[in-house]
């Protein structure tokens, strides 16, 4: 359960942060019209605002009542709650520090960011660059960049429960595509020195992600975006969906 | 006294205006906040099981039945069981793909539904306590907080309500035939019409005796589904209406929804047709 709900919360964090501004593109911009027809759905959106806000994101449990997370987005802040316990990613200046108000004060991970000109499209936070983690866990280290070519170097990284990943990360855009998020947009591909095989692929405001002996991230979602609204399922039937307040 | 009276016919004036715009019939009340109250597994389930259509029923059964002969023969001294599959592999696949209709009765059968500084009820009548009642369908959010309302009694407020003009049990065969597609975009069908399926019921039952004080996350569904529960929707249907509930999964692309709903046309009249929330 605890792994299912940290995948739900990570994977919900993500596509509201990849997919918030997202959701002002006009429809008609998007070639998939089986599919992209969904900006004339949503009402009570909020044309014009940035992807910053709070949003509330329900999914369901194969065990369980629906899971509720409250996200909330701004340029230098993600702040995650779900079961009372916050988690929360700042940004001051290059630096980044990732910290959950139930642990102490000192921050989980502290990351060193090098920007490059790497667009993430309508996502507000530029992540691409060099970047060098640390941790409270002095075994803790990661050093790698993020752009069209992804790759990273980590030890002993297990933030909160996530889990844990040690060894060669690599990620590499095989095929450009049209999408919302910029330089994310096209088909990628991910693995690391454990034999995790990951492919993701930005077209469009559709986000499909399919991983294989990733241990608690194998699995697959495709998720669709849309007015201050997202959702999708999994192929185990799990489903999610969030809305922008 | 003068004063008193112009305050008094004021206030008379302000809630008669109150009244003459207060939605009619069930109406979804928002007030201040609440404490959260899970919804009942028993109550889900059994809302569930008369939502998903017989085919789905019947694989349901397929499943649960598969996984108790299975279990019992591998628990025998003198049967090698030579399937390579996990002897509950298929139950969970056949419990996956009914995971989106409970999710959707969850749902349903949720009400009141709590989020911070929000509760939502389904009430006969808009009580004198609620800071807003709105319809229960047909009417897009006018503002944050009708939105917020809406999201959290998304079943409701995303579901088709149509009215069969065709044999009410033809309509629901074909809406639950493309609800049992594995692509779809409809999570439950429901009519006033009162399901109970006993051949479920019992392989549940003998599923709930082989996994019996199991933790597994389906053991919970398990153990509804052996239960002897009436589903309760909370909203009283026409005889010939039929309430179609969206998954929760689409609520991002409801006009699909709507689409496939519409697919079956000829054979129904739209009463209130999804909004979003």
């Amino acid at each position: 359960m605890r792994t299912r709900s940290w995948a739900f919360i990570l994977s919900s964090a993500v596509l509201a942060a990849l997919t918030a501004c997202g959701t002002e593109r006009p429809v008609g911009d998007l070639p998939d019209a089986g599919t992209m027809n969904i900006g004339n759905d949503a009402g009570g959106s909020n044309p014009g605002s940035s992807l910053t806000g709070v949003w509330d994101i329900m999914g369901s449990s194969s065990g369980g009542p629906l899971v509720s997370v409250n996200l909330t987005l701004d340029h230098d802040t993600i702040a995650v709650v779900v079961d009372q316990v916050t988690f929360t990613v700042t940004r001051s200046g290059n630096t980044w520090q990732f910290q959950s108000a139930s642990g102490s004060d000192r921050p989980l991970v502290t990351g060193q960011e090098q920007p490059s000109s790497f667009s993430t499209g309508d996502l507000a936070l530029n992540i691409g660059g060099e970047w060098s983690l640390s941790g409270t866990n002095p075994n803790l280290s990661c050093n790698g960049s993020f752009g069209t070519n992804t790759h990273s170097t980590c030890t002993g990284i297990n933030i909160y429960g996530a889990p844990t990943f040690t060894g060669n990360f690599t990620g590499t855009r095989m095929q450009a595509e049209s999408s919302i998020f910029g330089d994310l947009g096209g088909q990628w591909m991910f693995t690391d020195t454990g034999g995790a095989s990951c492919t993701v692929e930005f077209r469009d405001s559709r986000v499909t992600y399919t991983c294989t002996n990733a241990g608690d991230f194998t699995g697959s979602f495709t998720a669709i975006f849309g007015n201050g609204m997202f959702s999708g399922s999994t192929v185990n039937g799990v489903e999610f969906s969030g809305h922008r307040r | 006294m003068k004063l008193a009276s112009t305050v008094t016919s004021i206030a008379a004036a302000t809630l008669l205006a109150a009244c003459s715009s207060a939605p009619v019939g069930p109406v979804l009340a928002v007030s201040n906040g609440g404490r959260p109250r899970p919804a009942s597994a028993g109550a889900a389930v059994a809302l569930a099981m008369a939502g998903i259509g017989s085919e789905a029923r019947a694989d349901l059964e397929d499943g649960l039945a598969v996984f108790a002969d299975r279990a019992i023969a591998k628990a025998h001294p003198l049967i090698v069981d030579l399937d390579e599959e996990p002897v509950d592999a298929a139950l969970r696949r056949v419990l996956a793909a009914r995971l989106p209709a409970i999710t959707a009765a969850m749902n349903l059968a949720g009400s009141p539904w709590h989020a911070d500084g929000i509760s939502v009820e389904l009430r006969d009548a808009c009580p004198a306590a609620a800071v807003r009642c709105l319809p229960i369908f047909g009417a897009a959010p006018v503002d944050a907080l009708e939105k917020r309302a809406r999201i959290l009694s998304w079943a409701f407020s995303s579901a088709a309500l149509v009215r069969a003009t065709s044999p009410i049990d033809d309509v629901v065969g074909a809406l639950s035939t493309r609800a049992a597609e594995p692509d779809t975009t409809i999570a439950l069908v429901l009519t006033s019409h009162p399901i109970d399926d006993v051949a479920v019921r019992a392989q549940a039952k003998r599923v709930g005796e082989i996994v019996d004080g199991s933790e597994g996350l389906e053991a919970r569904w398990i153990t509804a589904l052996s239960e002897e529960r009436a589903p309760a929707l909370p909203l009283v249907l026409a005889e010939d209406e039929i309430l179609i509930v969206p998954r929760l999964g689409v609520l991002a692309r409801l006009s699909d929804f709507e689409r496939e709903v519409d697919a079956q046309r000829g054979a129904f009249t739209w009463i209130f047709r999804p909004q979003s929330p």
